[in-house]
């Protein structure tokens, strides 16, 4: 029988209730970021260079543009004749169905999907994250260990360390203990939701977690713990890099103006790890003659007839004389009419800026803004620039 | 239009293109930020629901096949029909015409199921509907229709076709005529194979022979009001590119009616630096500006290193430009490397061009 060596699940059902409306109609990683992507491209990308070509995503809060979006995964050179990537909503059978009730059940109810490919290790991923990681070192260091499962761990700030799942490591690098958002913390490893099993380990575990009802049947406050009471082989792999949560508006809008400095941690334009996405078919952008562009990221089919300062926009955004756009991220689509002014924020996809609107706060310490008055468009639907004066 | 074949024929290149084309066939010569020219009739032939396309290429074809792919971009990857590609053998005597190639491949368009052929020819920069003209064709019951256009005054690039009152031609060397052909023919498929098996052994040019045809078949004329650009030369070629930075030009002209579709490429968005200084240009993605770009065209993945200055200039993908250079009326083609304060300048009627194969400042290979 053929078999992959690692298969990964791409934990993609979440809701992202922080992002507010951005959330409203897409789950969490189908957000956009960067100019370009949506939050899913990064470890989508990051398998496909890794030499990771089979991947399930699972998917849950309303799934329909995310469904789209993948496709067959072409654009992430997963569509492959055996294995590539498969999309994998919860399901019924002949005894029931219900929804994922957590991240361990969801991979235990596709534990046939798994079966099909009879993997040596499994990988875990989550869809929420930006970062550019070669999960494949990660799979060299978890077999080269004889780990049962190895946790991707990130060194974040002592004072942050409280918000996150704490890793506490012996001086091999074997996990000891997990602490859950700890309010003393041990340790400033952070677990970065990125975890190797071993197939056989993660089965047996899996199914034992489903018989539990006092269970929440999630990875970090089950499985994890169960493991390491069992004193099973538990391994910490450092990660060094760019690696960003995008829960919250403030967040994502962040993650965006990280990309405006001069040499970023995540380099976009580094060919040896691209990352991929669906490419609309757009013109080149237009940046006319009393235009002013300084610090800006500018995605295709833009028209750019004002002062952009600082800020990230993506395709299609039409911008019309006299509109100021500063510290902000412009999604596709929107239109920008005249004298319009926007500092600190967000606008949504295909949303229209009257004339002479003023739109967020310049305060540095203001609150973000979040602004929205487009109807959903798809990416597939309006993907082509307007024909027509627009200066 | 599922009754309609396309052949885009560009086996003959113009040797007054030599400096943009030399190694690559002038199809696939770069146009508007993100393009190559044959993208232009492609885009329109699929816009048409033409699906089943021949590109018959000249023997320098990589750059075009490359392009091209499997046709997907262009929404022409199908079980049955889509895109085909027939490259001339680089052994054939160019002397020889395309009528040989044409002959080679008649199997492909004996076996198509199409009826109708819209046959174009050259390098022509257009957006046009082509269900208008194959309509007309089936509606006059002509055995040729020929496109054409109205001509300015100085127009030399295209054939002058004589006209009667009821858009008949009579000739294509007709001098001091206000008509040029576009060289795109609509025909019966059968009429096309007869004419290639006729002169398969002839060192002709099936442009030629259609041109002859006038006399013995019944050609009709259908008008363009569009605007069409043939680049003919490296001048023309600038100054049709310069002509997309007046204002909106760039979508009213080339982009409507129809969608133009290119190669897609994973380029990140373009990234304006701290320093950067950009007036009226044409930019495609994956650019990292951190110099001064006025009236000028970037292609993806350029980059303007800090006080480099770039006017009036075309530059190709992923050339750099390298700190405080200055280019003025310059061609950049792909890939290349300007280094730090070279100084290169060219006019508007005379751009100079520098080549794939010449580093600035030192010679390779």
């Amino acid at each position: 029988m053929k078999n992959k060596e690692c298969v990964a699940m791409l934990l993609a059902g979440g809701q992202g209730t922080r992002l507010k409306s951005l959330t409203k109609t897409i789950a969490k990683p189908a957000v956009y970021y960067g100019g370009k992507y949506r939050i899913i491209d990064f470890p989508l990308s990051n398998c496909t260079n890794s030499g990771i070509n089979t991947v399930g995503v699972l998917t849950q809060y309303e799934p329909l543009i995310l469904n789209d979006y993948i496709g067959i995964g072409s654009a992430w050179d997963l569509d492959r004749q055996f294995g590539g990537v498969s999309v994998l909503p919860p399901y019924t059978q002949s005894e029931g169905g219900s929804w994922y009730s957590g991240t361990a059940d969801a991979i235990y109810r596709n534990i046939n999907f798994l079966d099909q490919y009879n993997p040596e290790h499994v990988l875990i991923l989550s869809g929420d994250h930006i970062y550019k990681m070669d999960y494949g070192r990660m799979l060299e260091y978890h077999k080269s260990s004889e780990a049962d499962c190895t946790i991707s761990v990130i060194e974040v700030p002592w004072d942050e360390a409280n918000r996150f799942g704490i890793m506490n490591t012996n001086e091999l690098g074997e996990i000891i203990d997990f602490d859950e958002k700890p309010a003393f913390p041990m340790s400033n490893l952070a677990s970065m939701g990125v975890y190797i099993f071993r197939y056989d380990v993660l089965k047996k575990y899996l199914i034992e977690d489903a018989k539990k009802h006092t269970s929440s049947h999630d990875f970090g406050k089950d499985i994890i713990p169960e493991l390491l009471q069992d004193e099973k082989h538990l391994m910490s792999y450092k990660f060094e890099g760019y690696w960003k949560d995008v829960g919250t508006v403030e967040s994502l809008w962040r993650a965006n103006m990280d990309l405006l400095e001069g040499k970023t941690e995540l380099d976009l334009n580094d060919y040896s790890w691209q990352i991929y996405s669906n490419n609309p078919n757009h013109t080149a952008q237009y940046v006319a003659p009393n235009a002013e562009v300084q610090g800006a990221l500018i995605g295709e089919g833009c028209r750019i007839y004002g002062t952009i300062n600082r800020s990230v926009l993506f395709y299609g955004v039409h911008m019309k004389k006299g509109s100021l756009i500063q510290e902000s991220v412009i999604m596709p689509n929107v239109r920008i009419g005249k004298n319009v002014k926007i500092f600190r924020s967000i606008i949504e996809e295909g949303s229209v800026i009257e004339d002479n609107a003023v739109i967020g706060n310049p305060m540095p310490t203001s609150d973000i803004t979040l602004f929205s008055n487009g109807e959903y468009q798809g990416y597939k639907i309006c993907n082509y620039d307007e024909v027509g004066e627009i200066s | 239009m599922k009754d309609v074949l396309g052949i885009i024929n560009v086996t003959q290149e113009n040797p007054n293109l030599q400096a943009l084309g030399s190694h690559r066939c002038q199809a696939s010569i770069p146009y508007a930020g993100r393009y190559r020219i044959i993208d232009f009739i492609l885009s329109n032939m699929v816009q048409a629901n033409i699906r089943n396309i021949a590109v018959f290429a000249p023997p320098n074809y990589r750059s075009l096949l490359d392009h091209l792919g499997s046709g997907k971009d262009w929404d022409l990857e199908y079980k049955q029909d889509g895109l085909f590609i027939f490259p001339q053998n680089a052994l054939a005597n160019n002397n020889q015409g395309d009528i040989s190639i044409l002959n080679q491949h008649l199997d492909y368009l004996e076996k198509s199921n199409q009826t109708y052929v819209l046959l174009s020819f050259g390098s022509l920069i257009m957006n046009i509907d082509f269900k208008g003209l194959i309509k007309h064709h089936i509606h006059s019951g002509s055995d040729i229709t020929v496109l054409y256009k109205q001509k300015e005054n100085d127009d030399l690039s295209l054939s002058n076709i004589l006209l009667d009152d009821f858009q008949n031609i009579s000739s294509f060397k007709a001098s001091g005529s206000p008509h040029g052909s576009l060289d795109i023919f609509v025909l019966r498929k059968d009429l096309l194979i007869q004419l290639i098996k006729k002169h398969a052994h002839q060192s002709v040019n099936l442009l030629e022979i259609l041109m002859e045809s006038a006399d013995k078949y019944s050609m009709n004329a259908f008008k363009f009001d569009g605007y069409v650009q043939k680049i003919d030369s490296v001048a023309s070629y600038y100054q049709s590119n310069m002509q997309l930075l007046e204002s909106c030009f760039l979508a009213h002209a080339l982009f409507s009616p129809n969608e133009i579709y290119s190669k897609l490429k994973d380029e990140p968005p373009t990234k304006y630096g701290e320093t950067s200084k950009v007036k009226n240009v044409i930019i495609a993605n994956g650019c990292v500006i951190e110099g001064e770009v006025e009236n000028s065209i970037l292609f993806r993945g350029t980059r303007v290193e800090k006080g480099a200055v770039i006017k009036n200039s075309i530059v190709f993908p992923k050339s750099v430009i390298g700190e405080y250079a200055q280019l003025d009326g310059v061609i950049v083609d792909k890939e290349l490397a300007i280094l730090p304060f070279e100084r290169l300048s060219g006019t508007m009627t005379s751009p100079k061009v520098v080549t794939k194969h010449k580093i600035i400042g030192r010679e390779i290979g």
